[in-house]
């Protein structure tokens, strides 16, 4: 997939530390990958019945201020939640960023934000 | 002054030498694959998903169909490459197959062997599976 220079310092691997849902924070453990044009992000957030997760999966475009994934694959479960699998899965989320060297937000149509550590090679 | 290789100069070049062959066959991995096929122990059908790897991380989402059902597995952590055997450090796990579901935060070491070839890469787990992906473009 055709890269914009300005994806190469999205590129790698990201910790979902905090998500902030109408200025709460909820807890989450996660991690987020941007390689080659796509992404993909498994993520866990506490729950009554235990922890649920979400793992998605796609393409993105980035132009220095927008972020914008095209969803693909989407698979939830666990908690007490029922199953949620799609492949073909076509939503667009357009997301202002802030990106620094080491930190990224992202704040998502819905109104929530999702704070994000830079992971460095282990 | 000319250099005399000692013994240790010698096993320090062996170690660099063999550090660097694999980085390389770890930035050989570096990117996005696109999963083509899955054949589990048991057989699963048609299945779809992707596998990152950026720096020393990686991220393996996919989903198959057994049964008239479809599952899913997701994978996250780092890994490392030595030779032929890909080793994924997992941190984030979680897997909901034949209507059981696993959410795990659990660290675990799944050693695979792998194969590169052009642009499509087999990766062979210890239980039989084995995944073939293709370069996503």
């Amino acid at each position: 997939m055709t890269q914009s220079p300005l994806a190469s310092t999205l590129e790698g691997a990201w910790r979902a530390a905090r998500y902030i849902v109408k200025d709460n924070a909820t807890d989450i453990d996660g991690v987020l990958l941007f390689a080659d044009g796509h992404w993909s992000t498994l993520y866990f957030v506490g729950g009554a019945e235990g922890p649920w997760g979400s793992a998605e999966a796609g393409t993105y475009a980035f132009d220095g201020r927008m972020l914008t994934f095209l969803h693909r694959l989407m698979f939830q479960g666990g908690g007490g939640r029922p199953l949620h699998v799609t492949q073909a899965a076509s939503h667009v989320e357009a997301c202002p960023i802030t990106l620094t060297q080491d930190s990224l937000t992202i704040q998502f149509p819905s109104g929530n934000t999702l704070v994000c550590d830079r992971l460095h090679r282990g | 002054m000319a250099f005399r290789p000692t013994r240790h100069s010698v096993l320090l070049f062996v170690l660099l030498l063999a550090m660097a062959g694999a980085a390389a066959r770890a930035d050989s991995l570096s990117g996005a694959w696109t999963m083509t096929k899955y054949e589990g122990p048991a057989t699963h059908g048609s299945a779809s998903g992707l596998l990152l790897f950026s720096g020393s991380h990686f991220s393996l989402n996919y989903t198959m169909d057994e049964g008239g059902q479809r599952w899913g597995r997701a994978h996250a952590g780092t890994y490392d490459v030595s030779g032929d055997t890909l080793t994924y450090h997992v941190g984030w796990s979680m897997e909901y197959v034949t209507g059981r579901p696993s959410v795990a935060a659990k660290p675990a070491d799944r050693e695979t062997r792998f194969t590169l070839a052009g642009d499509t890469l087999t990766v062979k787990f210890s239980n039989g599976s084995v995944q073939t992906f293709k370069r996503a473009k």
